[in-house]
C-alpha cells in the first residue's frame, strides 16, 4: 500500500517536472517567436494601418481585373476579353518551349554531374565534394539572377532565359540524381565489375537501368516547376509571356491582366495533368514488376 | 568464345524470336521515340533562337563580366545591403508564418475526413490550384500595384502563394491521419472540434511544422529576388547593380546572399529535426 | 594453372585470408569449405581482384595477375568469372541483357552505352541460356525469375565472358534443393564439357562430397585441409569446422 502510493507519488512528481520542463520550452519558443515577429514586422515595414488599408484595395483590384462577361452576350464578351489571344498564345507557347528546352538541357547536365557527385561509385571523396559544392551553387542562385546576367551576355530574348533555367535545373536535378544513385544496390554493380567492365560501363549497365524511372519522374516534376519559372523569366527580358504580363500589370490594363493570368493558369494546369498522368504510369508500371517469385532468403 | 556459324544464328533466331535479332516493333519504337524527341528539342531550340554561335559569343561576354566581378566591393553600401538582407529574411519569415496560420484552417476545410461536403472540398482545392499555378513573382508584381512598392507587397505575395501549396499539403496530411484516434475521441463523447483538436492536430503537427520550416527555406530563396519587381529585400540592389553593369557590386551582393541562404538551410534543418524528434 | 603464393588479406585486425598457398590445375573442380567467417568469400574475391591482397601473389599460367592494373586487370576479371550467392543481376534489365553484360568487356565502348549488342554476341548469349535450359525466359525481366533461374542467368553471364576460370561463391546457399541440384549440375557440366576450372565455395559437406573431387578446407583464413574428397575423414572435418562438425 505505502510502496504503491510511493510509486504513484514518484511518477506524479516526474510527470509534473516533465510538464514544467515542457512548459518552459514552450514559453521560450513562444518568446523567441514573438520577438522574431516583432523584429520582422519592423524590418518588413508592416503596420496595422497598412493591413487595414491594403486588404480592401485588393478587393477593388480583383473587381477591376475581372472581365465583363454576361450570359446573354457571352461570345462577343469573351472575344473582347481575349482580344489579343494569338499573341498571348504564341508567348505561352514560347514559355512552354523555354521550359522544355531548359529542362532537357538541365537534366542532361545534371545527369552527367550526378555520377561524380555520388559517393559510392569510386570517383573519390574529393571529386564528390567539389561537384556537390558546384551543384549547390547552381541551385542556390535563383534563375532570375542568372537571367539578369545572361540578358547582358546573350542579349534580350529566350536564349538568356533558357540558359538561366538550365543552370538552376542542372543544380537541382544533379543533387537529386546523386541521392538516387546512392540507393542503388552495390551488389548488382559488383556483378558487372567482376565481369571486367569499366566504370562507365558499370554506370551505364548497372546504375542507369535502376535509377531511370525515378530520374524520369523527377525530370517531369521539374518540368512542371520550370513552366512556372519560364512564365516570369520575361520580367527581366529573358523571353516568354512574362514581359507582356509585367507590362499589363504595370500599366494597369486590368482586363488583360485577368486574361493572361487565366490563360497561364490553364496552361500550367494542363501541363500538370499530363505530366502527372505520365508519372503515375511510370510508378504503376514499376509496381507491376515486383518480383514474381519469392526466391531469396 | 568462337563466333557461331551463321546457320546456327538463324536456327536460334527461328527458335527464340526477338533474341538474336531484336524484334522490329520494340526496336523501332525506341528509335522513333529518340528521333522524335531530338527533333522536337532541336526545333524548339531553333524556334527560341538558340544557336551555338550566339552561345560562344555570349560566353566571351560572360567571361569579361566574370573578370570584372573580382574583387567584390560594396562601395560603402554595406549597411544598406545588410538592412535589405534583413528585410529579405523578414519577408520570408512573416510570409511563411502568415501562410501557415491561414492554411491550417483551410487544410481542415479541404480534408475529406473533416468536411465531408464534396462541394466545399472541391471548390477549395481548385481555388488553391489557381493560386499554385502562378509563380510568386507574379503575385508580388500584382501586390506591388495594389499596396505599393516595398516589403509589404512581398510578404503578401509569399503568404498568398504559399497558402495555396501549404493548405493542400495540410489537407492531405489531415486526410492521412490515423482514423483510430479520431474514433477514440468520438467514442469518448467528443464533438468534431474535439476530434480536430485532440485526435488530428497532434498527429499532423510535426508534418505542419516541418513543412512550414521547409517553406521558410524556399521562401528565403524566393525573397532574395522579390526586389526585382520592387517587392522589397536585397533583390532590388542586386537587379539595380546588374542593370548599371556594376559587376563587382553585384558579386558582393551575391556573396552576401549565398551564405545567408546556406545558414537558413542549416538552421531550418536543425529545427526540423528537433520538431520531428519529439 | 592457378597458383596462390602465401596470399593474405587483413581487414583492420581480422586476418580474413592468411598466407594461403594453393595451386589448381586446369579443368579441376575444387570445393572450398569452411565455417562462416573462415574467409572463403574473401579468398575468391581476392582471385577475381574485387578485393586487393595485403600480401602474397596470384599467378595464372605463369603470369602474375595480382599486380595487374587498368585494361589488363579488367581482362583478368573477364577471364576469372564470378558467380555470387545473391546472383548480383540487374533487376530491371532483361535476362538477355544481363547475360550480355558478360560480353561488355569484349566489345567497343559504344556498344554498352547504346546497349545495341551485335547479333553474333546476342546469339552467343542465347546459346548459353539454351545450354542452361532457360532460353525461353530471355526477354523477361531478371527480377521476374525464381532464384534458381536467376542463378543460371548468372552462370550464363559467366560463360559468355569466355573465361578460363569460374569462381562461384556459395552459388546455392539461397536456393531450394531442386534449384540447388540444377545449378550444381550446370556447373559440373560446364567443368566437364568445356574443361573450365571451377572453384566453388560450399556450406554443405554433402554437396562437396557429391560434386567435388578435391576439397580445400579453410579455417580462420588458413588452409587446413587440401586433398581428395575421399581423404576427408572425421579428424579433418573437425579441424575445418572446429568443435562442432556439421
Ligand atoms: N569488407 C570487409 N570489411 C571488414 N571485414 C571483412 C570484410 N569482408 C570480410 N571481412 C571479415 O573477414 C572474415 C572472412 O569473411 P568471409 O566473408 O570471407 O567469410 P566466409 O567464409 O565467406 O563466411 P560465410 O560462410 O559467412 O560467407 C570475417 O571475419 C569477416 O568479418
Ligand atoms: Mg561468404
Amino acid at each position: 500500500m505505502t510502496a504503491a502510493s510511493g510509486t504513484v507519488a514518484r511518477i506524479e512528481a516526474l510527470r509534473s517536472a516533465e510538464m514544467r520542463r515542457k512548459r518552459g520550452w514552450t514559453l521560450l519558443f513562444g518568446a523567441i517567436l514573438a520577438l522574431l515577429v516583432a523584429l520582422s514586422a519592423y524590418q518588413g515595414e508592416v503596420s496595422w494601418s497598412k493591413l487595414v488599408n491594403g486588404l480592401p484595395r485588393l478587393g477593388t483590384y480583383i473587381g477591376r481585373i475581372l472581365p465583363d462577361l454576361s450570359l446573354r452576350s457571352l461570345g462577343p464578351d469573351l472575344a473582347d476579353w481575349m482580344w489579343n489571344l494569338p499573341t498571348w498564345l504564341s508567348l505561352l507557347f514560347d514559355t512552354l518551349l523555354i521550359a522544355f528546352v531548359s529542362t532537357v538541357m538541365g537534366a542532361v547536365i545534371g545527369f552527367f554531374l550526378s555520377f561524380p557527385a555520388t559517393r559510392n561509385l569510386g570517383f573519390g571523396p574529393v571529386t564528390a565534394q567539389v561537384v556537390r559544392r558546384f551543384l549547390e551553387l547552381l541551385r542556390t542562385v535563383p534563375e532570375l539572377v542568372f537571367a539578369l546576367f545572361f540578358v547582358f551576355a546573350f542579349g534580350l530574348g529566350p536564349m538568356a532565359g533558357v540558359l538561366a533555367i538550365t543552370l538552376h535545373t542542372a543544380g537541382v536535378l544533379g543533387k537529386m540524381f546523386a541521392e538516387i544513385n546512392e540507393t542503388v544496390s552495390d551488389r548488382s554493380l559488383e556483378g558487372i565489375v567482376a565481369a571486367g567492365a569499366t566504370r562507365d560501363q558499370v554506370i551505364r549497365l548497372g546504375v542507369v537501368p535502376q535509377v531511370a524511372p525515378a530520374f524520369i519522374s523527377y525530370v517531369l516534376l521539374r518540368f512542371e516547376i520550370n513552366v512556372r519559372a519560364a512564365s516570369v523569366i520575361g520580367f527581366v527580358g529573358a523571353g516568354g509571356i512574362g514581359q507582356e504580363l509585367m507590362f499589363v500589370i504595370n500599366q494597369f490594363i486590368y482586363h488583360d491582366i485577368s486574361a493572361i493570368l487565366a490563360l497561364l493558369i490553364l496552361t500550367v494546369a494542363l501541363v500538370d495533368i499530363v505530366s502527372e498522368a505520365i508519372r503515375h504510369r511510370i510508378i504503376s508500371s514499376e509496381v507491376a514488376h515486383v518480383p514474381a517469385a519469392a526466391s531469396q532468403a | 568464345m568462337s563466333p557461331l556459324p551463321q546457320a546456327r544464328l538463324e536456327a536460334l533466331h527461328a527458335r527464340y524470336r526477338g533474341t538474336v535479332y531484336p524484334l522490329p516493333g520494340p526496336l523501332w519504337r525506341g528509335r522513333l521515340f529518340w528521333i522524335g524527341f531530338t527533333a522536337c528539342f532541336l526545333a524548339a531550340s531553333a524556334h527560341l533562337g538558340l544557336s551555338p554561335l550566339r552561345f560562344w559569343a555570349g560566353l566571351g561576354d560572360l567571361g569579361i563580366i566574370a573578370g570584372q566581378m573580382w574583387p567584390p566591393t560594396h562601395k560603402g553600401f554595406l549597411p544598406e545591403y545588410l538592412g535589405a538582407l534583413g528585410e529579405t529574411l523578414a519577408i520570408a519569415f512573416l510570409g511563411t508564418l502568415a501562410a501557415s496560420l491561414i492554411s491550417l484552417p483551410l487544410g481542415f476545410l479541404g480534408a475529406r475526413n473533416v468536411i465531408p461536403n464534396w462541394l466545399i472540398h472541391f471548390s477549395l482545392r481548385r481555388g488553391l490550384d489557381v493560386v499554385r499555378g502562378v509563380d510568386v513573382l507574379v503575385w508580388a508584381l500584382i501586390f506591388v500595384s495594389v499596396v505599393g512598392l516595398g516589403p509589404f507587397a512581398g510578404i503578401l505575395a509569399i503568404a498568398f502563394n504559399d497558402t495555396g501549396v501549404l493548405a493542400k499539403i495540410y489537407a492531405e496530411a489531415i486526410e492521412n491521419a490515423d482514423r483510430k484516434a479520431s474514433e477514440a475521441v468520438r467514442a469518448a463523447g467528443g464533438d468534431e472540434a474535439d476530434v480536430a483538436r485532440l485526435a488530428i492536430l497532434p498527429q499532423v503537427f510535426p508534418v505542419l511544422i516541418s513543412n512550414s520550416l521547409y517553406f521558410f527555406e524556399a521562401n528565403t530563396r524566393s525573397a532574395t529576388i522579390l526586389g526585382v519587381v520592387g517587392a522589397g529585400g536585397i533583390g532590388y540592389f542586386l537587379a539595380d547593380r546588374i542593370r548599371v553593369s556594376a559587376w563587382s557590386d553585384a558579386a558582393f551582393i551575391i556573396l552576401l546572399i549565398l551564405p545567408t541562404v546556406a545558414m537558413i538551410d542549416v538552421l531550418s534543418r536543425w529545427l526540423r529535426r528537433l520538431a520531428l524528434g519529439r | 594453372m592457378l597458383e596462390l603464393c602465401s596470399l593474405s588479406r587483413s581487414f583492420a585486425d581480422v586476418r580474413a585470408v592468411d598466407a594461403v598457398s594453393l595451386s589448381v590445375a586446369p579443368g579441376e573442380f575444387v570445393g572450398v569449405i569452411g565455417r562462416s567467417g573462415a574467409g572463403k568469400s574473401t579468398l575468391l574475391r581476392l582471385i577475381n581482384r574485387l578485393v586487393e591482397p595485403t600480401g602474397g601473389e596470384i599467378r595464372f599460367d605463369g603470369e602474375t595477375v595480382s599486380g595487374l592494373r587498368g585494361r589488363s586487370l579488367r581482362d583478368w576479371r573477364r577471364r576469372s568469372a564470378m558467380i555470387f550467392q545473391q546472383f548480383n543481376l540487374i533487376d530491371r534489365l532483361s535476362v538477355l541483357d544481363n547475360v550480355l553484360v558478360g560480353r561488355a568487356a569484349s566489345l567497343p565502348r559504344w556498344r554498352s552505352w547504346t546497349m545495341a549488342w551485335p547479333p553474333a554476341d546476342r546469339a552467343v548469349a542465347i546459346e548459353a541460356l539454351d545450354r542452361l535450359g532457360i532460353a525461353d525466359l530471355a526477354l523477361k525481366r531478371a527480377d521476374q525469375l525464381s532464384g534458381g533461374q536467376q542463378q543460371r542467368v548468372a552462370i550464363a553471364r559467366a560463360l559468355v565472358q569466355n573465361p578460363q576460370l569460374i569462381l562461384a561463391d556459395e552459388p546455392v546457399a539461397s536456393l531450394d534443393p531442386h534449384s540447388t541440384k540444377l545449378v550444381m549440375d550446370s556447373l559440373a557440366r560446364i567443368n566437364r564439357e568445356d574443361g573450365l576450372t571451377v572453384l566453388v565455395n560450399l556450406h554443405h559437406l554433402e554437396l562437396a562430397r557429391e560434386y567435388c573431387r578435391r576439397v580445400v578446407g579453410v579455417a580462420a583464413g588458413r588452409v587446413v585441409f587440401d586433398g581428395a574428397i575421399d581423404d576427408l575423414d572425421a579428424e579433418a572435418i573437425r579441424t575445418i569446422y572446429g568443435a562442432a562438425p556439421q
